[in-house]
C-alpha cells in the first residue's frame, strides 16, 4: 500500500523546492522540525487543514480534494530577514506556479497568501508562512491513490 | 525598603563571585550574563540577557546601544526595570 496522498504530495513539492538558489537543500516534511543555524534559510513543507466532498452516489465514494499546504520560509537575522525571506517566497511561489507532479499525476496548484511572524532571539528569527491549495481526487476508501 | 535593596545588590553582582564586566563604550557595568537555550517558531537559538543595577542602566537605549561582553558585540533590544532596582537587559547579536 502507497502512501497517504498527503505524504505523496508533501514529498513531491519537497523534491521540486530542494536545490533552490536560497534554501538549497535544507528542505523538512515535518511541521515540528526544530531548525538549527546551520538549516537556514530553509523551508517546512506541511499539510495544514483539507476540505472534501463526496462526488458519488455509490459506495464506496469519490472525494473530491481541497488540501491547504504550507511551504514556511524560516530564516534568521541581524539584518536583512525580510529581504531574505522574500527572495525565498519568490523562489518557492515560481516553481509551485500552476501545477505539481505527484505519483506521475498533474495536480493543480495555486497560491492562495501567506502570513507573517518574527521573534527575537540571539539573532531576529522570521517566518513567511506561505500556503497554497492543492486539488485532487481520491476513492474514498483508497487515500493512497490519485485518481 | 527600596534603598536597602539597592545597597545590596553590589553583593549580588560582585565580579568576585558570578558577575561579570559588560563595557557600554568604555564604561564598564557589572551584572550577570544568560545566554541559555531558547527556540521560536521552532528555530532553536539562545536567549542573551544581562542582569544589572537599575542605576547602570541608564541611558541604554534599545535598539541602538550595544554591550561587549566576553568580547563579543550585543545590542540591546530590551531594558527591563523591576522596580526594585535591578534591569534585565534583553540583548542580540550585534550586525
Amino acid at each position: 500500500m502507497a502512501n497517504h496522498v498527503h505524504k505523496q504530495i508533501r514529498d513531491a513539492v519537497k523534491t521540486a523546492l530542494t536545490g533552490l538558489a536560497t534554501t538549497g537543500s535544507r528542505v523538512w516534511t515535518n511541521r515540528l522540525q526544530v531548525m538549527q543555524d546551520a538549516d537556514l534559510p530553509g523551508l517546512r513543507i506541511y499539510a495544514d487543514e483539507e476540505t472534501a466532498a463526496d462526488l458519488s452516489m455509490h459506495a464506496p465514494g469519490i472525494s473530491e480534494r481541497q488540501l491547504t499546504l504550507v511551504v514556511e520560509a524560516v530564516a534568521k537575522a541581524v539584518s536583512g530577514l525580510d529581504d531574505t525571506l522574500d527572495q525565498v517566497a519568490k523562489e518557492v511561489e515560481t516553481v509551485l506556479a500552476g501545477t505539481i507532479t505527484v505519483s506521475g499525476k498533474t495536480l493543480d496548484i495555486a497560491y492562495t497568501g501567506m502570513r507573517f511572524d518574527d521573534e527575537p532571539l540571539d539573532k531576529p528569527v522570521g517566518v513567511k508562512r506561505m500556503t497554497f491549495t492543492v486539488s485532487f481526487y481520491t476513492a474514498a476508501n483508497a487515500p493512497d491513490v490519485l485518481i | 525598603m527600596i534603598a536597602s535593596l539597592e545597597e545590596d545588590l553590589d553583593v549580588f553582582l560582585s565580579t568576585a563571585d558570578f558577575a561579570e564586566v559588560a563595557l557600554n563604550g568604555s564604561t564598564p557595568i557589572s551584572g550577570l550574563f544568560d545566554n541559555g537555550y531558547g527556540a521560536s517558531f521552532d528555530v532553536a537559538g539562545s536567549t542573551p540577557s544581562f542582569t544589572c543595577k537599575s542605576s547602570d542602566a541608564t541611558g541604554l537605549n534599545p535598539g541602538t546601544s550595544t554591550l561587549t561582553i566576553r568580547s563579543s558585540s550585543w545590542l540591546v533590544v530590551g531594558v527591563e526595570a523591576d522596580g526594585t532596582g535591578v534591569t534585565v537587559l534583553r540583548l542580540q547579536e550585534a550586525a
